[in-house]
């Protein structure tokens, strides 16, 4: 097949102004509210709003944390027994968005700061292995523009810690039993045992953890364990494979009336924290996806990705044409049989 | 004036949106020059409404009647239904201009910034790496929709 060359290579012209670069950036940010394609993922890399909740930190500080989900437990007294008719409904789509994390490693830290080359890495907070690669990581944000590779690359799950951000689809459904939140990332489900005690059979961890949990009213306190090494995000620290977690999840009304779910979380990693460190994620009510007629469909990353990491440690693809090559509609085991196709609406 | 400030402003929201939304993708978008875009026109063969990401392939044909298939890598799919795509968004056959942000391999590849339909019509299927709604004002407004097949534009610093 013959190679097709590029015509032409052309400049954009240079727009001029006389204004000053401030005062177009001021405007630029207040036009970022206006870009409605890019509004939803923009809000959940703006830094603190007024209207946003602040980190509650634990009553006291816990070694553990199993002694700070029992400390929780005896305060609530053993917690609330809902029945279907009083347990809190969380219905609908839900979206990702503020998040205090990056604070946590980052001077000034914002999802913005943690998104962009440069910031500052906090110093003591981390262990020095991990405090170490975090430096590395964030150089190498520095130098390319954003992290190369990330382990979502080869479809790798990214597990618990990142699941309380990623900006795709939440669905969360409670039962006096279980509580099943859902993200159509990667089909990663998270089942919390309610009133029950952390069972592991398997004698493995796993990307999301062994979650157990109680209610206090209409909240729900969470502790999650035995959860596989990975990041707190892209572009952020590592967690160990001994990271466990405490979370607070409750419905709130936002100032501005938007319903949210509130999640308080003090992470204890033993290993890559010198200390626990606390954050407060947020989830807001989505009913525009409904309207779109988005719903949570099967993550197909692994049938369907031709992303990989390359000999330079890059992430690359495969091409039509390449062996390795998946085509994400016109897979079949059985080509030679009738309605094989995966792709039967435009094919 | 007012309009070249607003052109300028949706520029530095693009570079900041494409910076930010990188956390947002799947992986990394440092395979793809994002000081390039180019222009891509052909026939659709395949709409892959797929998560991690969607794909959108056309066959393009040079004037000696040979023939190649591109790809073009777009967001998954809740990120492009917020921007008014779906999976029936495009046809096989017909007829797209692709604006897009090369590999910088060279292949014929790259990551879909917004593609404009024989009727005139955008759609904008692209993941963070391209602000689509800034690029199709800047692209309109310089007349650069009617280039030639496979034209490439090279960005100005200030556009990156």
């Amino acid at each position: 097949m013959t190679e097709l060359k590029i015509t032409k290579i052309k400049t954009m012209k240079t727009i001029k102004t006389n204004k000053p670069l401030l005062q177009i950036l001021l405007l630029a940010c207040s036009l970022a509210g206006l870009q409605s394609g890019s509004l939803a993922q923009m809000e959940t890399l703006t830094a603190r709003a007024p209207g946003d909740p602040p980190v509650e930190y634990p009553p006291r500080d816990f070694a553990t944390a199993e002694e700070h989900y029992n400390y929780l437990l005896e305060q609530a007294n053993g917690g609330t027994q809902h029945t279907m008719a009083t347990i809190p409904v969380w219905d609908g789509l839900w979206s990702a968005g503020f998040n205090s994390m990056p604070s946590i490693f980052l001077e000034d830290g914002s999802m913005a700061v943690a998104m962009s080359p440069g910031g500052t890495v906090k110093e003591g907070v981390l262990t020095p292995a991990y405090e170490e690669h975090f430096r590395q990581r964030r150089a190498e944000i520095t130098a390319n523009g954003e992290q190369l590779y990330d382990r979502l690359t080869n479809c790798e799950y990214p597990g618990v810690v990142r699941w309380l951000w990623e900006p795709y689809v939440k669905e969360f459904a409670n039962t006096p039993t279980q509580t099943w939140m859902l993200n159509d990332f990667m089909n990663e489900t998270r089942r919390v045992y309610i009133n029950a005690e952390h069972v592991n059979i398997d004698g493995k961890h796993s990307a999301t953890g062994d979650s157990i949990g109680f209610w206090d009213g209409d909240k729900l306190i969470i502790w999650t364990k035995w959860v596989n090494p990975a990041d707190y995000l892209r572009g952020m620290p590592l967690t160990s494979n001994q990271m466990e977690l405490v979370e607070t999840w409750q419905q709130q009304l936002s100032s501005e009336g938007v319903r949210q779910l509130v999640t308080q979380v003090t992470f204890y990693d033993p290993i890559g924290l010198q200390a626990p460190q606390s954050a407060v994620y947020v989830h807001n009510s989505s009913p525009e996806l409904a309207e779109f007629g988005a719903r949570i469909r099967n993550w197909e990353c692994s049938s369907s990705s031709n992303s990989y990491q390359d000999e330079n440690g890059r992430t690359f693809f495969y091409l039509p044409g390449d062996p390795e090559y998946k085509d994400p509609r016109g897979f079949t085991d059985f080509p030679d049989i009738p309605g094989q196709s995966l792709n039967p609406m435009n094919q | 004036m007012k309009k070249t400030i607003l052109t300028i402003a949706a520029i530095i929201i693009s570079g900041m949106l494409a910076t930010l939304q990188s956390a947002t993708a799947h992986h990394s978008f440092a395979m793809f020059d994002v000081t390039k875009e180019q222009i891509v026109i052909g026939r659709v063969l395949r709409w892959a409404f797929n998560n991690p990401h969607s794909w959108l392939y056309i066959e393009v044909e040079d004037e000696q009647g040979n023939k190649q298939t591109w790809g073009f890598e777009g967001a998954a799919q809740v990120h492009a239904m917020r921007q008014g795509v779906n999976g029936t968004t495009f046809k096989p056959g017909e007829l797209v201009k692709v604006v897009m942000l090369p590999l910088n391999s060279g292949e014929p590849a790259g990551a879909v910034c917004f593609v404009q339909k024989e009727d005139g019509s955008f759609a904008r299927p692209n993941d963070g790496v391209c602000n689509s709604e800034a690029r199709i004002s800047v692209w309109q407004e310089n007349g650069w929709l009617d280039s030639e097949n496979l034209t490439v534009y090279e960005k100005e610093p200030e556009f990156m």
